[in-house]
């Protein structure tokens, strides 16, 4: 956690701390409602810390979350269209590499939607020249956010830019071995006029193993990042910076984006742009895009006893809770599972799999169930409830609060983002 | 007519002293066979966690 009164978390999630604002599309990325487009995967660089192959295949087409691709500028609109974004991010590879697809994107677009989609692409600033800039701007682009860790904080890019573009931000990774760098560079920054200042933690992956490991980083294995795990050190490293920023009253908009806030937020925005193709009879969509199903256990009793099922009765059956996720996978890859709809204009169909089962075996795990995530009541008002309707000694109180919250975490990740943030994270 | 009202008149006294008030009659009911008795720790059983076998798009 920041320890400076003027730092604020979005979403009172303390995985997103920021400083004096954030960007519209940092907003529309919390909100689930960003696309981010990969538009190409060349590039000029070869960061050690970039997560992809800097080399494009062939074949490659533009895509978002992972396998819907697009052929031309009008697929994308439509699938803009179809899930109601609201801000689409380009990104790479170096996007400026494949700047007539770019253009094409952007120009389609404004042409089609107008200016309901905020829009910002990504670059380290080497492809850029004033004639882009310009055509981009004309075209309708709103923010450019310069990765300054990709020339060693070479801030050349970064002045053509900013005369140019109508929101200029820079977003690099928080390198633990660059904290100085970057505290001695924001006066310079906001002295420039850029807006923005995000950091963002370091993540490891195949790509980045080996150099990760050289300089000793910490990585945090858990297995819900998959295969890309955080860097404790990145995290520091931006907190310092965020610290060091609000003690000098800096006006810089500056904000950390964690691993997990990624995690948690960008993959809830993925669950629920698909949970709806899945959804099956008796099932609902959490608010953090999985599907729920409920069954009585044991499970082969009659339909009207599984109708019948109320959380409430303290004379009922355990109570089975199933929670599966929405995923993708390519229409050229049929052995991935059922498949539930086929996006046809873009390569991709959905399915979905179970990733949990949680058994309600006594009355008070059926009422704090009702209670928490089939009334959506928040903990406090739920700690009252229960306080009141308990006969409760002395102590019993920190007990049955204890238990509350530990019952809440068992179910979080699955029903709502009002969590907090880890033990680990921001000491 | 007059049980009626005595009806009502006994449920407002019930309503009255009871700290849930806000809740309604039927749950209450329900709440009542539970929490009567002495806290007992909520018994969950995790059985499968698997969300790892489905790819989820790589953070960008």
């Amino acid at each position: 956690m920041c320890n400076h009164n003027r730092v604020k978390y979005a979403y009172d999630h303390f995985a997103k701390p920021y400083l004096n604002g954030l960007s519209p599309g940092c907003w529309s990325c919390s909100r689930g409602t960003w696309a981010c487009v990969f538009v190409g995967l060349s590039c000029t660089k070869q960061c050690f810390f970039c997560l992809r192959r800097q080399k494009e295949p062939e074949d490659f087409l533009p895509y978002v979350d992972g396998q819907v691709r697009f052929d031309s500028a009008e697929k994308l609109v439509e699938y803009l269209k179809t899930f109601s974004f609201d801000g689409v991010a380009f990104s790479g590879g170096e996007p400026f590499l494949a700047f007539d697809r770019l253009l094409a994107f952007v120009r389609g677009i404004r042409s089609e939607l107008g200016n309901e989609h905020y829009l910002w692409v990504y670059t380290n600033g080497d492809p850029v020249t004033e004639d882009k800039l310009k055509r981009l701007v004309e075209s309708g682009l709103n923010e450019l956010r310069m990765d300054l860790a990709a020339r060693r904080y070479d801030l050349k890019p970064l002045e053509l830019a900013l005369d140019r573009v109508p929101v200029v931000a820079v977003e690099i990774p928080a390198i633990p071995e660059d904290v100085e760098i970057v505290k001695d560079l924001l006066p310079r920054l906001e002295a420039m006029g850029v807006k923005y200042l995000n950091l963002h933690q370091l993540m490891t992956n195949d790509f980045t193993r080996e150099a990760f490991e050289a300089r000793g980083y910490t990585v945090t294995r858990d297995e819900i990042y998959q295969d890309f795990f955080p860097v404790r050190e990145s995290e520091s490293a931006a907190l310092e910076v965020l610290n060091h920023a609000a003690e000098r009253n800096m006006r810089l908009g500056i904000n950390y984006c964690s691993r997990f806030y990624k995690h948690s937020f960008q993959l809830s925005g993925f669950r629920r742009r698909y949970a709806p193709f899945c959804l099956s009879p008796g099932e609902i969509e959490t608010s953090t895009g999985y599907l729920r199903s409920m069954v009585p256990v044991p499970e082969n009793g009659s339909e009207a006893e599984k109708a019948s099922m109320d959380l409430l009765d303290a004379e009922g059956p355990p109570v089975k809770v199933l929670y599966s996720t929405p995923f993708l996978f390519s229409e050229d890859d049929p052995s991935q599972g059922v498949r539930e709809k086929r996006l046809e204009d873009w390569k991709a169909c959905v399915s979905k799999g179970k990733v949990a089962e949680l058994l309600l075996e006594n009355p008070t795990a059926r009422l704090l169930f009702h209670l928490l995530f089939v009334e959506k009541k928040d903990i406090d008002s739920v700690r009252e409830e229960i306080s009141q309707r308990f006969e409760t000694g002395p102590g019993d109180e920190d007990l049955m609060h204890a238990d509350l919250l530990k019952f809440h975490r068992l179910f979080e990740t699955y029903e709502h983002l009002d969590g907090r943030m880890p033990e680990a994270i921001g000491k | 007519m007059r049980d009626n009202e005595k009806e009502r008149s006994e449920k407002a006294a019930v309503a009255k002293d009871d700290p849930v008030e806000a809740i309604d009659e039927g749950r209450r009911e329900a709440i009542r066979k539970v929490g009567k008795a002495a806290w007992v720790a909520p018994a969950v059983v995790a059985v499968v966690v698997a969300e790892k076998a489905y790819a989820q798009p790589a953070p960008p």
